[in-house]
């Protein structure tokens, strides 16, 4: 017989008020281990998402003769340009997994209708997969000869869907009309990469690449510096706004997950307190024997602490596994998003210990007052 | 030799309603190996004194020496360290721990020695079997007749082997024939050599011990030897 015995026979005992203890601390980790695995998952997915839509690091030529085009410095001379082979570059630094999407770009001006308009050559499904905002009216562009016409140059020009235009040798055929954004991107017209490279006599040559770069992690700076060592020619610029912007959403979710789990954790820790208070209340006779026959007051916290260890150990195995089970299965339903909860053994390890401690830190009370009970008047001698 | 030794114990309660004299200028001295009852009426303070004598309740004044020791002048802790090693209790209604076997009740007292499991065991074992409990070392309390669950007290009260036994209204809970087969088990571990104080208002236990305390009102009444012992003494 061993202090530990006593804990876990009276454990085993009381069935209906361990099961009430196992439940108040499972659901407590539980729910814990089901947000931080849900929130977790969805943040990596909802900042790589984030990090999708629009550029986050510009490349443009190290040039000091520029213009402005869309709120960016370009470059004016433009002889020293980018090249195509750029984008390969920018897809073979070290940490090219992080790199989402790659949209090249060529301006030059057109001349339609015997207006001149800035003509972007871009790179369509590149360009589109950057642009999710994009909406139009018509078709998709995706041709060698196809437009999306800028809405204010759509309405300046008289352009519609549909609409067949000459330009130098090549005719275009105007495939949608971009909605109006409230922004330059409403007086552009963009052309495919390669016709607007053959139209300015300049094939081959780039005057901006913008890069959607995963930032989840790596930070965006240093896959800018990766790309700056990669083409020595070009000046990368990674954009502040654009990485804020994203922290700031996915510090939304995880202030929310801290904020939920700290609640349910401190009713979980309530619930083992007021449990275990109410078991030392029931056991003041037994205590007052223990005490009697000459156990010391350290042998009785030994007895309630063991039971709140043995407690917290089996509570947080059983909140771990039915917390990631549970996110597993309620994840993608809750997030609104196909996602892919794995099994944490280091959460599950964390999770163990933690719910140790909250048991432990539970029962600290109601050991002391356990530990501290006069066996006289436990007895009523008195 | 005075194995117990009180000077002038009193004990004093604060009730609510005004200072309460539980015991009052108690002096007494109780000799290795005697058998003491302490008789009285409800709230003459017999309970009070075995309380004190127990190292569980410190009187308000007056000394408290078991074997030399003054014991309430030791702190809390190594007080419980004196009960483990000098004191076992027979607490009135039994007291066993319900959720443990016979054996693992009469075990408690060695939870906390260093002991191993197969030491505890074969003590248990051999005082229950001493009790007439051999054959139910693996039952539960609630399945054992109140003569038997006293016999698993008394087992636990002599498994540590100390010097004293201390009885609250050992037959208090049991019929006249159970209560007699109790005190016939006390008789013959006192004859062993035990000191046992039992507190008691069933004057049929008498015939069993050799001396006996009368108290009234916190105070010390009459303190007579049986016809027998005080043969013996003359």
């Amino acid at each position: 017989m061993r202090l530990d015995s006593i804990a876990l026979k009276n454990l085993g005992r009381r069935k209906a008020k361990l099961v009430f203890l196992l439940l108040g601390i499972t659901m407590a980790i539980g729910t814990v281990v089901t947000m931080y695995s849900i929130i977790t998952t969805m943040n990596v997915k909802l900042a790589d998402t984030f990090d999708e839509i629009g550029a986050n690091i510009i490349v443009v030529p190290k040039d000091e003769d520029t213009f402005t085009y869309g709120g960016f410095i370009l470059p004016g001379t433009r002889e020293s340009g980018l090249k195509n082979d750029d984008v390969i570059a920018i897809n073979t630094i070290p940490n090219r997994e992080n790199i989402a999407t790659v949209s090249p770009k060529a301006l030059g001006l057109m001349e339609i209708k015997g207006q001149r308009v800035m003509a972007v050559g871009v790179d369509f499904p590149s360009e589109l997969r950057l642009k999710r905002w994009w909406t139009w009216i018509g078709e998709q562009p995706n041709k060698m000869e196809d437009l999306l016409v800028g809405s204010r140059a759509a309405r300046t020009l008289g352009l519609q869907p549909g609409d067949t235009i000459n330009v130098g040798e090549q005719t275009l055929v105007v495939r949608a009309v971009l909605a109006e954004q409230g922004t330059e991107e409403d007086g552009l017209v963009f052309a495919n990469l390669l016709a607007v490279q053959q139209m300015t006599g300049r094939v081959g040559v780039l005057d901006m690449i913008e890069v959607a770069a995963y930032c989840t992690t790596c930070p965006v700076e240093e896959i800018a510096r990766q790309i700056g060592e990669s083409i020595p020619a070009a000046k990368v610029t990674p954009l502040a706004e654009a990485v804020r912007a994203r922290r700031d959403v996915v510090d939304k979710f995880t202030s929310f997950a801290i904020g939920v789990s700290a609640v349910v954790g401190l009713i979980g820790f309530l619930v083992v307190m007021l449990t275990m208070l109410s078991s030392v209340t029931e056991r003041t006779r037994e205590i007052g024997i223990y005490r009697a026959i000459g156990y010391r007051r350290s042998h009785i916290y030994e007895i309630v602490l063991t039971e709140a260890t043995l407690v917290g150990l089996l509570g947080g195995l059983l909140g771990y596994a039915g917390g990631t089970l549970a996110a597993r299965l309620a994840g993608p339903g809750i997030a609104g998003m196909a996602i892919n909860i794995p099994w944490n053994p280091w959460l599950g390890a964390i999770v163990i210990i933690g719910g140790v401690l909250v048991a432990l830190a539970a029962s600290a009370y109601p050991s002391r007052q356990a530990a501290n009970l006069d066996p006289a008047e436990a007895l009523r001698f008195i | 030799m005075s194995l117990i030794s009180l000077q002038g114990v009193s004990k004093i309660y604060d009730s609510g309603e005004g200072k309460v004299a539980a015991l009052q200028e108690i002096s007494l001295e109780i000799a290795t190996g005697e058998f003491v009852a302490v008789m009285g009426h409800s709230g003459s303070g017999k309970s009070t004194l075995l309380s004190i004598l127990g190292a569980l309740n410190p009187p308000t004044t007056g000394k408290v020496m078991v074997d030399g020791i003054p014991v309430y002048d030791l702190s809390i802790e190594r007080r419980a360290d004196f009960r483990s090693m000098y004191i076992g209790f027979v607490f009135q209604q039994f007291q066993l721990i319900p959720y443990l076997t016979a054996m693992e009740n009469v075990m408690l007292p060695l939870a906390i020695l260093k002991d191993s499991h197969a030491q505890q065991a074969a003590k248990a074992k051999e005082v229950l079997a001493k009790v007439g409990l051999g054959n139910k070392l693996h039952r539960l309390p609630n399945q054992l007749s109140g003569g038997e669950q006293e016999r698993v007290a008394i087992a636990r009260a002599i498994v540590n082997q100390p010097p004293l036994v201390l009885a609250d209204e050992p037959t208090g809970a049991l019929d006249t024939k159970t209560g007699q087969e109790i005190m016939e088990l006390f008789r013959s571990l006192h004859r062993e050599g035990l000191t046992i104080v039992m507190v008691t208002h069933n004057k049929d236990t008498l015939p069993y011990v050799e001396r006996t305390i009368y108290m009234r009102d916190g105070r010390l009444e009459a303190d007579t030897l049986s016809a027998k012992t005080a043969g013996a003494a003359h």
